[in-house]
């Protein structure tokens, strides 16, 4: 039985996830902040402070129409980013599981050179013991 | 706590079952509400504006809560799966001890304590259910004030002006909905760090058990 191995390299994947983790997170709170203080004040004012017809009457170059332009064109690329984040997240958990595969090959063979060490000291421990107690 | 956090995971497939449950029920209340659109749309728009004014008002409520409705159930789902990730964690820990007490006392290497966030992930997956249920909570409210202002003909909504009850109804759906959509994203990803919090932990506990043995083998080896 073989006991000598080389301790084994970590998987490159554990090196990686991290990057995908703190992406998800900018791409998240950047999308979470950009509805907060962008679309919502903007909807609010634009919404609730004028009356159809003044929405409807707004000419091209007013700010009600800069208004109109920010909810219909924001929400197009937020929602993507959004998604977008919502991937490198998954792209992280993804890394993180195909590294253990490795981790569990790793184990393996470790385990493997280890179990006859682990069983001739117990053995050895309980030739000690019986031998205390005669 | 932490004995109270290991019965609460075993009861990971309850939240499974109901998230699962949750986002069928989206599904069948969505169908519905969708013929009652069919149905409402099939109409010529004088009788819309007149005797199906209410149809609209529930047509428009429903789908203002459906949406975190779903969310939450995927929040159900991927707490169950953070709840999962923590039995196995236990039960990598608990079969590592095992193998290693059949070490003699003196000669067995002590476990590494588990990393920091392995003890915050509850809190994030707690608190990521948590944003689901704000969420649904917000749709709840906004639906009511839906159903309020839809149950006015277009006309009148149309015709509201700045200050009146109407108008206000209409920007809060507007306004609200502008951080509601990024909110269930954010309750997302919170879930999905705590599921990278619990696959770090048994990446970790997997990584300190190789170095264990390892170190048990090295330590023989020199010995003998």
């Amino acid at each position: 039985m073989n006991n000598t191995i080389q301790t084994p390299a970590s998987p490159w994947q554990l090196k990686a996830y991290p990057i995908f983790t703190i992406l998800g997170w900018i791409l998240i709170i950047t999308a979470f902040l950009i509805g907060l203080i962008v679309l919502a004040p903007t909807a609010s004012s634009y919404w609730g402070e004028n009356a159809k017809a003044a929405r409807d009457a707004a000419e091209a170059g007013s700010a009600l129409i800069g208004q109109l332009g920010t909810l219909t064109t924001i929400p197009r690329w937020l929602e993507p980013l959004a998604f977008f984040g919502v991937a490198a997240f998954m792209v992280g958990i993804a890394l993180e599981f195909s590294s253990i595969p490795a981790l569990l090959k790793n184990r393996g063979l470790v385990m493997n050179a280890c179990f006859p060490v682990i069983v001739k000291m117990s053995k050895e421990e309980a030739a000690q013991k019986s031998e205390v107690s005669k | 706590m932490q004995n109270m956090i290991s019965k609460m995971s075993r009861m990971y497939p309850l939240f499974i079952v109901m998230g699962f449950m949750i986002v069928i029920i989206a599904f069948i209340v969505g169908y519905f509400n969708s013929q009652a659109a069919a149905a409402y749309f099939a109409e010529s728009l004088l009788i819309r504006e007149t005797t199906l004014i209410v149809q609209r008002a529930s047509i428009e409520s429903v789908g203002l809560w459906m949406l975190p409705f779903k969310f939450l159930g995927i929040g159900f789902l991927l707490g169950g799966i953070v709840m999962a990730l923590r039995v196995i964690i236990e039960n990598l820990i608990g079969a590592g001890k095992e193998v290693l007490s059949n070490l003699p006392p003196e000669k067995r290497p002590q476990m590494p304590n588990p990393p920091w966030f392995a003890n915050l992930m509850p809190v994030v997956m707690m608190l990521g259910l948590v944003i689901f249920l704000v969420a649904f909570g917000v749709g709840l409210w906004l639906s009511g004030i839906a159903r309020d202002v839809f149950a006015n003909p277009l006309p009148s909504i149309d015709a509201a002006g700045a200050g009146s009850s109407l108008l206000a109804g209409v920007q809060t759906i507007h306004s609200v909905d502008g951080w509601l959509v990024p909110l269930k994203f954010f309750a997302i990803s919170t879930e999905f760090l705590a599921i990278m919090m619990g696959l770090a932990t048994i990446v970790f506990i997997l990584e300190s058990q190789i170095k264990l043995l390892d170190g048990t083998l090295k330590s023989s080896k020199a010995a003998s």
